[in-house]
């Protein structure tokens, strides 16, 4: 294929949209995130494929395999263009009908289509649904819009003019002027000012340099790293041209876990196509500028997503980490200057560089800039990605977009950051979404994650699900965290075994603060935040546990007693149905009893109970 | 890690829980004393029905039991204690000791009988002899509980080995042997055969010209690699935040009841291998399950019973093998 100039970019827009505006073609969008994946949307999009055939529809319909959505509680997903029906819950029986209705009558089907789930109305179009209304795509403005394995689709949405604005128009101190400009915050979590980390690295001298993409998304409870890569890979590749380009690097890697098999797929084909067209490796679009990116994958090590040991890991060690100084930016990998930014913060530099960094900064607070992706879920009615403008009250994520809490309970806190964050309480929701805020709250922006809990998670319980974490994946380099970490949860484990002790509580803050000062990365300083966070907002639930000997969310198997409350029970019947080891006892108009010997405390009869019937 | 998984699911947890049933204050204070500096964790009860509420609340390993108490009598206690809960250990404590009490006491499964006054060490001696018979118990229950004998660690097999010859041609022509190839030719290794053999570390030691040890070292550093077999199929659940919340432990207890493997371990008919994984970062389905490379969304335990019977259908049933 020939190589691409800058000339031919604008042509590639110029065909594309003619061809957009001067034919009726409708255009199925099926989504193919991982998510829809699981869900079964690579059938669905088989048999739309093969009904289109069969009705003589190819010349006018066009399929296309968008990447995640960002609506994934709700896949498999098809969005029809034009008029942007939004199809949730799809299956393969439903395609005829489908194609039927929508495709050859153009009579939306009405059954299928997304219904609020709050207000059960049927809303058609995806940009009447509240879940997208609210929120700002920036990083994500080609979710669910472009194939990501069609590199034209991605140049017709403008891409690769920012990487040929960087190469042609501006000089490296101009791109980092911009970015400075635009406040961005690196995204994987520390917030570090993206355009300083460039200036530092472009003022190092050396000759050799490297650009770096953190794709090692581990903290549990987030996936808009996955989703950008899934849904929009070059939008990071021109990312880090420009990264390049400003630093005066000429090779990059792309760090990404293993456990993101798609993604990694996916970055393949976008780093082929546009090595194919000229907009990766020698002389890009002609400029005479290098530079080569090669994809990493990681080897399931939590660790490793802290700079220096993702470093160490790409030179073939053990990923850990080393103090600093030198900072990376002077001495990185192989002791180079190198820079390492998040799939975020990538994805969201070639709209900087197009628009200027004064676009960007034109939303956002005083000390956070533009916007911010957060991956939301747990006990929320609408789960999937949302990208809002930094100082959004997480109120707005949580009941606006996120349509609040289901089965009509109550909302307790949202976990921010995963396990190097807190949770912050229902009676905090109305904090903004802004890298200070949140951590005078007691959490962390983190990388994105946002768990939303109901009054049935047990925070004693969370805290030693994610110190069971910490101590799992501490390297071991530092004691204190090696060490710390253990006996904390080894407390956390006993507190919610019901021998906890008041003194326990104590231990706990002690070993924190050891932790917190005594370690070299932010594993172990950031560590300890889940534990302090929960002690300071919940600590009424660690004195049940450790006082009464009861958890007041039902969910610490040692502390129940695998009883009925023949007050509360409805005699509905429930738990014996659901009782895999048929202890429970029932008849009609009759309370149930559970057979102590039979239970195998399985907890099934305490989800099944819609009435808090069973202690 | 794998400490940490058992750690999760012993219930009761690891420090044994012992209830002193003692009327005279100062006898079960001295005896609380004694135990506690010992590390066990003790709870008093002043009268048996006390001691009957406390088993109500939980589980104890061990009763420490007087006989005249204030209401019920202490051998009733014992019997109640022990028709609920068979394996819990008793010790008797008395000062009217007789033949007959005894005799009784043991019948009702007391381990030990000890008459007042009694010395610390001759307290300690009967309830690390009574707490030691309890372990050989809950082994023997724990052994019956599971239905498949899991392999924990599987041995190469030969058709394995006569593999690492044809990857290792393969790695030598792919890669130049620098030190940041490493990782990815391990990757490479373990795609092939599910494992890294002793041979294939060796030989990609020799190659980075890095010391073998070292390459074992990054081997064990990353959860990725294994340095066994494992079974055919390998079932990943995702111990994420949106799983945990949504019930992935329960899953994993299913898994572990009904096909007796712990995280890390395969079937003993190497058909599955059972991880977890830290977050697939599909939370938007939790709980979720990978097996293979086919991801399964909304899983509950009896789901994932069914996805795993349904892999291999003809080999569960031994009339059509």
């Amino acid at each position: 294929m020939a190589k691409l100039s800058v000339d031919d970019l604008a042509t590639i827009r110029q065909q594309r949209a003619e061809s957009v505006a001067f034919t009726d073609r409708t255009y199925c969008l099926i989504c193919g995130g991982t998510g829809c994946h699981a869900t079964g949307s690579i059938a669905v999009k088989d048999a739309l494929a093969r009904e289109v055939d069969a009705k003589g529809l190819g010349e006018k319909v066009k399929i296309i395999e968008t990447g995640c959505n960002g609506f994934c509680a709700m896949g498999p997903l098809l969005v029809v263009q034009p008029g942007d029906f939004f199809y949730e819950k799809l299956s393969v029986d439903d395609i005829p009908e489908l194609v039927e209705q929508q495709l050859i009558n153009n009579q939306p089907v009405e059954r299928l289509l997304y219904k609020d789930p709050v207000s059960k109305k049927v809303i058609a179009s995806q940009n009447d649904i509240p879940f997208f209304t609210h929120q700002m795509p920036r990083a994500l403005r080609n979710k669910g819009r472009i194939d990501p394995e069609d590199i034209h689709d991605y140049i017709a949405r403008d891409g690769y003019l920012a990487a040929a604005k960087a190469l042609f128009e501006l000089q490296p101190e101009e791109i980092v002027e911009q970015m400075k400009i635009s406040g961005l915050r690196g995204r994987g979590g520390a917030g570090f000012p993206t355009g300083l980390k460039w200036e530092f690295a472009k003022n190092s001298p050396g000759d050799v340099k490297y650009v770096l993409c953190n794709a090692d998304e581990g903290d549990p409870g987030a996936f808009m790293d996955r989703s950008i890569l899934e849904a929009d890979p070059h939008a990071v590749l021109e990312g880090m041209i420009i990264a390049a380009r400003a630093i005066h690097s000429s090779k990059g890697y792309i760090y990404v876990r293993t456990e993101y098999p798609l993604a990694v797929h996916r970055l393949g084909i976008a780093i082929r196509q546009a090595t194919e067209l000229g907009l990766l490796e020698d002389d890009i679009l002609g400029s005479g500028f290098n530079l080569h990116i090669e994809i990493y994958q990681g080897a399931g090590a939590f660790v490793c997503g802290e700079e220096t040991a993702l470093m160490r890991s790409i030179e073939g060690k053990r990923g850990m980490p080393r103090p600093r100084p030198p900072f990376p930016a002077h001495k990185g990998l192989w002791e180079k200057p190198t820079i390492l930014n998040n799939v975020e913060t990538y994805a969201n530099v070639p709209q900087i560089i197009l628009n200027g960094g004064d676009w960007y900064a034109s939303v956002g607070t005083e000390t956070s800039k533009g916007t911010k992706v957060f991956a939301l879920s747990g006990d929320v009615n609408n789960i999937g990605l949302v990208e809002v403008p930094m100082g959004t009250p997480l109120r707005t994520i949580v009941y606006d977009i996120g349509g609040g809490i289901p089965k009509k309970r109550k909302l307790k806190a949202v976990q921010l950051g995963g396990p190097s964050g807190g949770c912050i309480p229902a009676q905090l929701v109305d904090t903004p979404v802004d890298f200070e805020a949140i951590v005078k709250a007691g959490a962390i922006m983190g990388s994105g994650g946002a768990i939303v809990m109901d009054e049935k998670t047990c925070m004693v319980d969370m805290a030693r699900f994610f110190m069971d974490f910490v101590q799992d994946e501490s390297c071991g380099k530092c004691t204190p965290c090696r060490e710390g970490t253990r006996r904390q949860l080894q407390i956390l484990e006993r507190i919610c075994a019901g021998s906890g002790e008041p003194s326990d509580l104590d231990t706990l803050e002690d070993l924190a603060v050891v932790i917190r000062s005594a370690s070299l990365c932010g594993l172990g300083q950031t560590g300890p935040n889940p534990v302090l966070s929960t002690l300071r907002y919940f600590m009424d639930e660690y004195q049940a546990h450790i006082v009464e000997k009861r958890c007041p969310a039902k969910r610490c198997v040692a502390l129940l007693k695998f009883e009925v409350n023949t007050d509360a029970c409805t005699k509905c019947g429930a738990c014996f149905r659901a009782c895999p080891s048929e202890a429970i006892e029932w008849k009609k108009k009759e309370v149930a009893r559970i057979e102590k010997e039979k239970c195998i405390q399985c907890m099934t009869c305490f989800e099944k109970c819609k009435f808090d019937a069973i202690d | 890690m794998e400490q940490a998984q058992d750690a999760l699911h012993i219930q009761p947890p690891l420090w044994p829980q012992i209830l002193i049933m003692e009327d005279e204050m100062s006898v079960a204070k001295g005896l609380e004393l004694v135990l506690s500096e010992e590390g066990y964790t003790v709870d008093l009860a002043m009268n048996g029905r006390s001691a009957l509420d406390s088993f109500d609340r939980r589980d104890f390993d061990l009763l420490i039991a007087d006989l005249r108490l204030p209401d019920i009598d202490g051998m009733e206690v014992i019997k109640r204690v022990k028709h609920r809960r068979p394996d819990t250990g008793v010790i008797v404590i008395t000062g009217y000791s007789t033949v007959p009490s005894a005799v009784e006491a043991m019948k009702l499964g007391a381990t030990d009988y000890l008459s007042k006054p009694f010395t610390d060490d001759e307290f300690m001696s009967a309830v690390k002899g009574a707490l030691d018979e309890q372990k050989v118990l809950h082994a023997g229950a724990a052994q019956a509980a599971v239905a498949k004998p899991a392999v924990t660690v599987l041995e190469p097999l030969p058709e394995d080995l006569q593999q690492v010859h044809d990857i290792m041609a393969q790695i030598r022509q792919q890669f130049s042997g620098t030190r940041e190839e490493l990782i990815p030719m391990l990757q490479k290794v373990q795609n092939h055969l599910g494992f890294i053999p002793e041979p294939a570390l060796e030989e990609i030691a020799h190659f980075t010209r890095t010391p073998a040890a070292s390459v074992y070292g990054v081997v064990t550093f990353y959860e990725q690699f294994r340095l066994h077999p494992v079974g055919r199929h390998i079932v990943k659940v995702c111990r994420g935040t949106a799983c945990h919340v949504k019930g992935a432990e329960r899953i994993l207890n299913e898994i572990e009841t009904r096909f007796g493997m712990s995280p890390g371990q395969t079937s003993d008919d190497r058909m599955f291998t059972l991880e977890t994984v830290a977050c697939f970062g599909s939370c938007a389905i939790a709980p979720v399950v990978v097996v293979d490379d086919s991801v399964k969304g909304r899983m509950d335990p009896s789901k994932t019973s069914e996805v795993m019977a349904a892999v291999e259908p003809a080999d569960l049933d031994p009339n059509q093998s």
